[in-house]
């Protein structure tokens, strides 16, 4: 019935490999206008796709798996090639091709002095293709394979300005980041297999409940598994170190992958998969909880970046707080309306300052800008749309989706008030770190006077204004996406009223707004003197908890002494290094180590010997 | 007195493709008196005679057959052998057509070399006896001494000749040690009737078949060179041409894999409790040495070297699987490592020039800006080495990983799974390396049609096997 639907791949697909073979051959225009093409194409697709599932009964919509072909198929196992079409997949059908299409168009001004501008185009539809296939799989492998394949087209795109040192360690980061995510669902899959006997959702998700009690150890271990993927990918603590420094790759690459499509990858994941999760409320806790912690924790530190796109980084890491928040108190359709409003108003703020740093030829320290609200003043609207969406301003599309979480932290079953105080709080951090690059960006006087900002081409407008207009309306759709997405989940979410809570929450939001002003206004040396005041605590949230330090020095270093180890005692003579660290004992099998792979013959044999007689004495003797 | 093997036992048809092979190996070493100073001549008949011998190993039907006194068999997994023997060694022979010709290498008796060491492959895949078994190894090691060492005035190649020989001869006396003690237990060396013994009767906890069957495993070990006896794989890798480098990571390789999968999964399943733990910690030692060592490597041959050793500690899960399932996925792992290798080993020697096979891998930097296309047949065998959908090595792993979950490894799985995330970095190391970096040099590649003909073989086969895995994957499992 919906077989077509798998030209919404494999037109991105068609996309990526005629660029990449004959990109070089082609005019560069017309290489991005293919590449343009293929994801409206696909786009359009979608939006048939949607008009006939709308055309069908609200229970009829579920479970159609259209097939190509069988895959593999070994005894008991088989695996087919299949896409699920149900209004999640859908729903973020729409989402990966609408706002993919539109950064496409922005990328075709944007990077238009890029030499490699085809090889870039080639990048962006693989990976909507990757994106696509993840969320379409009908089963845990497919869902595993577009997993890995966003990860590398992730990485392609960070490290895209290879000359850039940083950049090339950010995308390195972040493929290894996402790699431990992998190896977890990897693991998860494993699990489902070895207890369900197949990986498709539809077996998986029917077999799940009677299977299993609530909280059994299984079930928490597969779900808890399939969270360090999604924290992975979805940056949340304590995985979330490589999504700020991903910050390094084009800013179309941020505003499509690091914050509208790829990195929710995880939040969908919970709510595919909430039937699983539904069973494991211990796991539903520690989603929210931590999504609640990294609302507040990624928050704080964007209050205190220079960097524009770090500050937008932080955010997206803050606001997919909110949509683990969500999905943890099984509020799963606000996560998702969530998910596609923070789409339109994130992208749309990356967007706005990819403008505003096209515009100052690359700056990107806020310090250096000022008073671009008259050079740029179409950007300008556009950021302050972003802004106030973000800000959760009321009647904006960001205030409905975030009011529905924050009010359902309190009143839904598994909320309570530990959870709203946390959402409320991030909700003021979200007003204040927004605001205080508008007021630095915008307004005020120009700080670097030698920069003569312009405003950006009709072309990358265009996409912008597209994204303002959706940011500010798509708000009032959430009781259609609640209705079509209803289905999926079981039941429609409710939708809680409490005239109280809704007004701390938007004054809160206020609130930040409010201060990031006062601080703005305040002189710049008193600035500095409560800076120094609060050295400390400031010190700490610029170094962003020196978690990367952390990391460095627990797992980083351990690592490559690990290389090295093996690079020098085993391969090379001479075992001091380890000596004196290690003890005695250590001393003798390490100095057998590094003669082992001396070169030398007898050492080999003894080695062979050796471990002849260890196989024999645990045979004889165990 | 009955006479030692029973008339009616000799079956020739079922030996021809060790007949045919034999013929032409000989026919080669003959050939080469006349052949001239060009031996590309003989390297196409030798293919011609793979060719013959992949063909006549469907002359028996009716499959299993048994001949020789129970000591020989055509089965299903020797048929599929056969195949990958001869596909790999025709390989083989494709690419050191050009590196034999600028290496100076002119030896007729290479192409000979490979096709005797082809036939003691299949005698090893075939039999059904130890002392089979013994004489399919023996072939095989004495061929791949004398190929190690054929660049006789290159020191390396004379050392990996060496070190290779003097190991060998020392694993040979483990294998035939146990042996030894395995017929003193049984009282045969036959592996059905060893099996059938210890079906019915006692001998399960007889405690000298058990030491025969380490030392066996031992020796096997050393063949396929898992840990703790995989030392002199890097240095040979390293030091053989590199050719012989690719055929002996394939086909012998495969051949000892047979050999190992017919004395421990099908003789000896009874008595798997005391073997199982102990494949079970080679297999990840074999894995964690293998892609560890593999990490600091900056010479291709040895980073390969290090990683045919981490793919032996995924292999060996096949014969803890011990079924048919194992049987198959060992089959399909062996067909797609040959692909890759192929693939790889002819892009290894594409790009070195005479005398100095540019083996560092800073010696790649740069490639993808200036021969896109044959940097992205590397990124393709890369990544299918380190197992990434949707390329054929991901399937081979992922065959053999469900298999072994089927049994309920789920830990050697999982870490088999941490270990394929492992490798990943230094696979992904040789491509940052083409795609990210400055070239060092000037490249000088030597692309003719019949290298260039192994890749594109190599990248279909890759990539074929990934994306249309069944038909393979269903004549594996018959």
């Amino acid at each position: 019935m919906f077989f077509y639907a798998w030209f919404i791949l494999i037109l991105p697909l068609l996309g990526f490999i005629g660029l990449s073979l004959l990109g070089d051959k082609i005019p560069k225009k017309q290489a991005g206008y293919a590449g343009c093409l293929t994801v409206g194409l696909s786009f359009l697709v979608t939006l048939t796709v949607l008009g006939q599932l709308l055309g069908l009964a609200p229970e009829k919509r579920l479970g159609h798996v259209e097939t190509l072909y069988q895959w593999v198929s070994s005894g008991s196992f088989k695996l087919d090639l299949a896409i699920l079409i149900d209004p999640l997949s859908v729903f973020m059908f729409l989402i990966v091709t609408g706002v993919g299409f539109l950064i496409h168009v922005y990328s075709l001004e944007y990077m238009k002095d890029d030499p490699e501008y085809s090889r870039f185009f080639a990048y962006l539809n693989l990976f909507i293709f990757s994106m696509l296939l993840l969320v379409a799989a009908a089963d845990f492998f497919f869902l595993i394979v577009g997993w890995a394949f966003v990860g590398l087209a992730s990485y392609l795109l960070i490290g895209f300005w290879k000359e850039k040192t940083s950049a090339v360690l950010a995308a390195r980061k972040a493929f290894v980041m996402n790699v431990i995510g992998d190896v977890g669902m990897v693991i998860a899959a494993l699990m489902i297999f070895q207890n369900f006997n197949s990986l498709s959702y539809m077996d998986v998700f029917s077999a799940a409940p009677d299977q299993f009690r609530t909280n059994d150890d299984t079930m928490l271990m597969i779900t808890l598994l399939l969270l360090v993927g999604a924290f992975a990918k979805s940056a949340q603590i304590p995985l979330h170190t490589w999504l700020p420094d991903a910050m390094e790759g084009p800013t179309p690459v941020s505003a499509l992958i690091h914050a509208a499509t790829m990195v929710t990858a995880g939040v969908y994941l919970v709510a595919r998969c909430h039937v699983l999760y539904e069973l494991a409320p211990y796991t539903m806790y520690f989603i929210a909880g931590i999504g609640a912690i990294t609302a507040i924790f990624a928050g704080t530190m964007g209050m205190v970046q220079y960097d524009i796109k770090r500050v937008i980084a932080y955010s997206t890491m803050s606001q997919l707080g909110y949509m683990f928040l969500a999905v943890g108190i099984g509020v799963f359709s606000f996560g998702m309306f969530h998910l596609m409003t923070h789409a339109f108003f994130k992208a749309l703020l990356f967007l706005s300052a990819g403008s505003v740093i096209h515009g100052m030829n690359g700056e990107q320290d806020i310090r250096k800008m000022g008073g671009l609200r008259f050079a740029m003043p179409l950007t300008h609207i556009t950021f302050l749309v972003g802004a106030v969406c973000l800000a959760g301003v009321p009647l904006t599309s960001g205030f409905f989706s975030k009011e529905a979480i924050i009010m359902s932290s309190w009143h839904a079953e598994m909320g309570n008030f530990v959870f709203w105080g946390m959402a409320v709080l991030a909700a003021g951090m979200t007003g204040f770190y927004i605001f205080r690059v508008y007021f630095y960006t915008f307004i005020g006087k120009s700080r670097s006077p030698e920069t003569h900002p312009h405003e950006s081409p009709f072309i990358m407008a265009a996409p912008l204004l597209i994204l303002a207009f959706l940011s500010l309306v798509m708000g009032f759709s959430a009781h259609w996406v609640d209705q079509f997405l209803g289905p999926v989940f079981g039941a429609t979410a409710h939708h809680y009223e409490d005239a109280t809570l809704e007004t701390i929450a938007v004054l809160a939001g206020l609130g930040g707004i409010l201060t990031a002003g006062v601080v703005y206004m305040t002189s710049q040396d008193k600035l500095e003197f409560a800076k120094q005041a609060l050295a400390p605590v400031y010190d700490l949230l610029f170094n962003k908890y020196y978690i990367d330090e952390i990391y460095d020095f627990l797992i980083v270093k351990p690592v490559r002494a690990i290389g090295a180890f093996f690079e020098q005692k085993v391969e090379k003579e001479g075992v001091d290094f380890v000596v004196d660290e290690v003890g005695l004992q250590v001393r003798e099998i390490s100095r057998g180590i590094s003669f082992w792979q001396s070169g030398n013959v007898r050492t080999y044999a003894l080695s062979m010997l050796v471990g002849m007689v260890t196989i024999l004495f645990f045979v004889v003797f165990l | 007195m009955e006479p030692i093997l029973a008339p009616e036992s000799i079956d020739l048809v079922s030996i021809a493709p060790v007949l045919v092979l034999t013929v032409f190996a000989m026919g080669v070493m003959v050939l080469d008196l006349f052949a001239g100073k060009s031996k590309t001549l003989l390297a196409f008949v030798s293919i011609v005679g793979l060719l013959m011998t992949a063909i006549s190993a469907f002359a028996k039907v009716g499959l299993p057959v048994f001949s020789f006194n129970d000591s020989y068999t055509v089965d299903h997994l020797s048929v599929c052998f056969i195949l990958i023997f001869t596909l790999s060694s025709a390989l083989a022979i494709l690419i050191s057509i050009d590196y034999n010709d600028r290496e100076n290498i002119k030896a007729g008796e290479f192409y000979s070399l490979v096709l005797f060491c082809t036939v003691g492959m299949i005698v090893l895949a075939s039999s059904t006896d130890l002392i089979m078994i013994f004489l399919g190894i023996e072939i095989v090691s004495i061929c791949l001494y004398v190929l190690a060492g054929i660049r006789r005035n290159h020191l390396k190649s004379n050392e990996a000749a060496l070190k290779y020989f003097l190991l060998g001869a020392f694993a040979t006396g483990f294998l035939l040690y146990g042996m030894a003690l395995m017929y003193g237990a049984t009282g045969t060396t036959n592996l059905i009737s060893i099996a059938d013994l210890i079906k019915s009767d006692g001998v399960k906890s007889e405690p000298l078949l058990m030491i025969g069957a380490v030392l066996l495993l031992i020796g096997f070990g050393f063949k396929v060179a898992s840990v703790p006896f995989h030392m002199w794989a890097p240095d040979v890798y390293q030091g053989a041409p590199s050719p012989v480098t690719a055929f002996m990571a394939v086909g012998p390789k495969a051949a000892a894999l047979v050999a190992f999968f017919r004395v421990f999964a099908e003789t000896l399943p009874e008595i798997s409790f005391f073997w199982e733990t102990l494949l079970v910690t080679i297999s990840i030692l074999t894995m964690f040495i293998g892609n560890l060592g593999a990490i600091m490597q900056t010479n291709i041959k040895r980073l390969l070297a290090y990683s045919s050793v981490s793919h032996v500690g995924y292999i060996l899960m096949a014969v803890l699987v011990k079924n048919t399932l194992g049987s198959a996925s060992l089959i399909f792992y062996m067909v797609t490592y040959a692909f890759m290798i192929f693939g790889v080993f002819a892009i290894i020697i594409m790009l070195g020039r005479k005398g100095d096979e540019n083996l560092e891998i800073e010696g790649y930097s740069g490639l993808g800006f200036k021969h896109p296309v044959i940097a992205l047949c590397m990124t393709v065998f890369m990544l299918s080495l380190g197992g990434l959908p949707p390329l054929a090595g991901f399937v081979a792993k992922f065959y053999i990983f469900n298999a072994a979950l089927q049994e309920g490894f789920l830990m050697l799985v999982i870490i088999a799974v941490l270990n394929s995330a492992i490798s990943l970095y230094y696979y992904l190391k040789v491509i940052v390396y083409m795609y990210m970096k400055e070239p060092v040099r000037e490249f000088q590649l030597s692309i003719t049609p019949i290298t260039l003909f192994v890749v594109a073989l190599a990248i279909i086969g890759t990539i074929q096997l990934g994306i249309f895995p069944d038909p393979i994957l269903s004549l594996a499992q018959q």
